[in-house]
């Protein structure tokens, strides 16, 4: 992963063709985030705000469902996701920026509720295994882009 | 020389504003172990609208206290608040204060 361009309008990123391959099969498993789970608040006295809760939840799952769409415009866009010879040059406009982010932090925060929340310490001692694996790359590979972004933003 | 009517005189009653009578809820962010810190700051900055320097004061108070508050609201605009946070997948609650 290397950061090949950023100006005021665009930041580019070229992946090797693995990384791309394996980028695009992470970003089909958004959103990935329990909805289910969300609270408004972490007070028992509040039971008043089940139906409040159940709002927040259908919510974010249209908000989820908006940045599905956006993500897809992107995916299928060669202007923004592109193979050439053999790496993958991702292009993000400024404005794509703030939803991208998003998308990249569910797929962090999803792939973590997978592994069953571990602490820093106890992620970084976590063994390879059919279950692992896939939630440990996601989260490499978001967080990779996602710090990149983040600093170039 | 004209007469005017004496006006009705009300008693007075204790009024307060709706903000005053509501704002009462507390809009919280949780610490976790898996949000990149620029990424809180960011988000901080996008949900309030805050200067950089505020929001990373909020973003290491909830990386160092585990958990920061960020704004005290009516009901409605507390949930607004944490929408708006739980959408970019922070750990934010509201609570209502004591």
């Amino acid at each position: 992963m290397i950061l090949r361009e950023s100006s005021a309008d665009a930041i580019v990123i070229a992946l090797s063709e693995a990384e791309g391959d394996l980028l695009k099969e992470i970003f089909a498993d958004y959103p990935l985030v329990a909805n289910d789970e969300r609270e408004l608040t972490r007070s028992a006295a509040h039971e008043d705000l089940e139906e409040d809760t159940e709002l927040l939840r259908s919510s974010i799952a249209e908000s989820n469902q908006i940045s599905r769409r956006r993500l897809d415009d992107w995916l299928n866009n060669p202007q923004t996701f592109l193979k050439k010879d053999e790496e993958w040059l991702l292009r993000f406009e400024k404005e794509q920026l703030d939803w991208m982010l998003q998308i990249l932090n569910d797929l962090r925060i999803g792939s973590w509720q997978q592994l069953k929340c571990p602490s820093q310490d106890e992620l970084s001692a976590l063994p390879l295994s059919p279950d692992t694996f896939k939630p440990i790359c996601t989260m490499e590979m978001a967080g990779a882009l996602q710090a990149i972004l983040l600093i170039r933003q | 020389m004209p007469t005017t009517e004496e006006p009705e005189v009300l008693p007075v009653t204790e009024t307060r504003t709706e903000t005053e009578l509501d704002s009462g809820y507390l809009v919280i962010c949780w610490d976790d172990p898996v949000n990149l810190m620029d990424y809180v700051t960011h988000v901080f900055q996008r949900v309030f609208g805050w200067t950089k320097e505020k929001a990373e004061y909020h973003m290491m108070e909830v990386h160092n206290e585990g958990k920061s508050l960020l704004a005290r609201e009516t009901l409605e605009k507390a949930e607004h608040y944490v929408h708006q946070l739980q959408t970019y997948n922070l750990q934010a609650t509201m609570e209502r204060e004591a």
